[in-house]
């Protein structure tokens, strides 16, 4: 425990530093994002109130998931007629604020809602935080509560950015990487808007972070049994965080394999490391599924199936023809890549530029909230000099990358993994719902290895102007920051 | 090389000021508030002249004039009415003479006070009976009511701060907006701080 609460102080100090910065900002995200207008945020909000009130996980069937108090919040504060409609003002006067009095000053029932929602089957890690939040509130009402549950993504975003400030320490050499790395992750507007609001993706990105970490650590110093604990630990806590931290596993799997194959003399250590890595992973595994089955009820994989519980509503025909694994691969594929001459058109426009591209620029609310479309193709001409220089970077140091084969097939496993399971999860969400699934903070997972692209722009400027860039790309990621936080007061408040 | 690094951080922070300020001062008609109305599809198709009125609105304070969805089929926009009651008093009026298909702008009397149970009535004034659509929602039309003329964002600041401090719980007030300001000052210190020691080091 001393060597837990020692912790911070053995960091770096400016990784310490860092992690402030991306604390305050996502602080300053969590004033400027309206109450619920972070995606999906009502039904985290559920969740946690739920577990909070009662000890247990909305999965009634058919049940009204949404409190007495929930539901009156979400109507004083305006969100249903604003959502998804950028012309539209939460509260423009007193008189609105009057209704949200009402309810800040006399709550209705907390505990009213039962039913299942879609954050129902999430694993309850980041939900016990927030809940825990949530009872430690000095308020007694939703959206005094909400400030502090938020406040718990806000510090997720400083650990986020320590582990992405470690991960560049392991794997670049110049210090001043570590730090240019990490501030552009503390500033990126996507990390940082979701960072102030109630979402388990804030604990997802710190699992992730975390895991490239040691990963990191394991390629540059070798596996050893306490290193393979961490790293059991680091995927133990992921797994607890979302699911879609499994879509990671086989990555860091394979990863670890690696780490076994070329430990050479110091295989013996290596394998113990790993078997310990199994063994933590294996407990972790065997406590989420009792967790589930004994004290929430649920199976033991967590899964309660949104689509069966819709199917018993309305069975949809279309909805129960299976999906081809051609179809998969289709769409997998167009989701990141142009289309082949032999695929079916997946999609209307170019997900990559679409989704995932004007999304991590910026996209904001529940994706109701965008800069001008001019914008856009404008930061490409910052985006596209910064990935030629950090290809001339890496092209440089060819050796090196040569060298280190090993370790950036497992970055690059990871990351397939996660790409893949977005397209996977995403055809059959469209082939269940019709409703599009993908969206830009899907990939926030690999934040460290934007931070490493970010670092290694500024190297490919070679050693003159190296620091200078450096200088610059932490400038324009703040002004990044800034005028997306610009937007979404213009938005709301406008 | 430090003396470089402080010099391209001031050209930066300079150029990112200039930015700020280009888009703060940027000047468009500005929001009032609105009935929450979607643009869903077409509420009432029009054949010559007529009036369409709906009831128990609320005018915000600040009005100067309503923006509308109106189609016509190509033809210029029709002369446009807008009278607002209500006590049983005119609160506003105004109107306008043509000009493209589309969202329009009518421009109003100043209001300066929200006004609770309006009637707001448009009148349609076309010589033929050709037909005139206005869009909303079910039976009800969008009503977007705007401010009086153009606002820069730096204009409108007050106003955003106020805007700023509702529904929030028990913390309300304008403060929140300049909050937030210091804070992420405080941030930007902080990274610039640790930016130039790194650089320089």
């Amino acid at each position: 425990m001393r060597r837990l609460t020692g912790l911070p102080g053995r960091l770096p100090a400016a990784a310490r530093w860092c992690a402030l910065v991306a604390f305050l900002n996502a602080f300053v995200w969590m004033i400027v994002t309206p109450p619920f207008q972070v995606p999906d945020e009502t039904s985290h909000v559920v969740y946690i109130q739920h577990l909070a009130e009662t000890g247990k996980i909305p999965l009634k069937k058919g049940g009204d998931p949404f409190s007495a108090e929930l539901h009156a919040a979400v109507e004083a504060v305006h969100f249903p007629q604003v959502v998804g409609r950028p012309r539209d003002r939460p509260l423009l006067s007193e008189a609105d604020q009057r209704g949200v009095d009402a309810v800040v000053d006399d709550p209705p029932d907390p505990t009213t809602g039962s039913g299942w929602i879609e954050s129902s089957s999430q694993p309850p890690l980041y939900y016990v935080a927030g809940a825990a939040a949530y009872l430690v509130s000095p308020w007694q009402d939703l959206l005094d509560r909400l400030w502090l549950m938020r406040l718990v993504s806000a510090l997720l975003a400083a650990v986020t950015t320590v582990f992405t400030f470690l991960f560049l320490r392991e794997v670049l050499s110049e210090p001043w990487t570590w730090t240019v790395g990490a501030l552009a992750v503390a500033f990126q507007p996507l990390f940082g808007f979701m960072s102030g609001g109630v979402h388990p993706d804030t604990l997802l990105c710190t699992a992730s972070a975390a895991l490239l970490f040691v990963l990191a650590r394991g390629f540059r110093r070798g596996l050893t049994p306490r290193l393979g604990v961490a790293l059991g630990v680091v995927l133990g806590v992921g797994l607890f965080a979302k699911l879609n931290f499994q879509a990671l596993l086989p990555g860091a799997l394979f990863g670890l394999a690696l780490l076994v194959w070329r430990a050479g003399p110091a295989r013996g250590a290596a394998l113990r490391g790993a078997a310990a890595a199994l063994g933590v992973l294996v407990a972790a595994v065997a406590l989420f599924a009792s967790v589930n089955v004994l004290v929430f009820d649920r199976p033991a994989s967590g899964r309660v199936s949104g689509t069966a519980v819709r199917a018993a509503g309305a069975p949809d025909p279309a909805a129960l023809a299976p999906i081809t694994h051609a179809e998969q691969l289709s769409y997998t594929w167009q989701l990141y890549l142009p289309k082949l001459p032999f695929m079916n058109d997946q999609f209307d426009g170019y997900p990559l530029w679409d989704t995932f591209y004007k999304g991590t620029i910026g996209r904001f609310g529940w994706l109701d909230t965008s800069f001008h479309w001019q914008i856009y193709s404008l930061t490409l001409l910052v985006v596209l000099p910064l990935v030629a220089l950090c290809l001339a970077a890496l092209w440089r140091r060819r050796l090196v990358v040569r060298q280190r084969w090993a370790e950036l097939l497992s970055y690059a496993a990871i990351a397939a993994g996660l790409m893949v399971s977005i397209g996977l999860l995403g055809v059959s969400y469209r082939h269940n719902t019709g409703f599009v699934f993908e969206q830009a903070r899907y990939l926030l997972p690999l934040l460290p290895l934007y931070g490493a692209g970010v670092a290694l722009a500024a190297r490919g400027a070679g050693a003159r102007l190296e620091r200078p860039l450096a200088a610059v790309i932490v400038v324009l990621a703040m002004a990044h920051g800034l005028f997306a936080q610009l937007l979404v007061i213009s938005r709301f408040y406008g | 090389m430090s003396t470089r690094i402080g010099a391209v951080v001031a050209v930066a922070l300079v150029v990112v000021a200039a930015g700020v300020l280009l888009a703060l001062s940027d000047s468009k008609p500005r929001q009032a508030g609105s009935n929450y109305v979607p643009e869903v599809g077409p509420v009432v198709t029009v054949r010559g002249s007529d009036t369409r009125c709906q009831q128990g609105q609320v005018v915000p304070a600040d009005t100067g004039a309503l923006r509308l969805l109106v189609g016509t089929y190509g033809r210029e926009v029709p002369g446009l009415r807008v009278t607002v009651r209500a006590g049983g008093r005119t609160i506003t009026s105004g109107g306008l003479a043509g000009g493209p298909e589309g969202h329009v702008t009518v421009p109003l009397e100043r209001v300066d006070r929200r006004v609770d149970g309006a009637t707001v009535c448009v009148k349609v004034s076309e010589g033929r009976t050709a037909r005139t659509v206005l869009y909303g929602s079910g039976e009800l039309l969008r009503l977007e009511w705007l401010r009086p003329g153009s606002e820069t964002w730096l204009g409108l600041f007050g106003t955003v701060a106020h805007r700023f401090g509702f529904g929030r719980g028990s913390l309300v007030g304008a403060w929140l907006l300049a909050l937030a300001a210091l804070v992420l000052a405080g941030a930007w210190a902080l990274a610039l701080r640790l930016t130039l020691g790194q650089l320089r080091g």
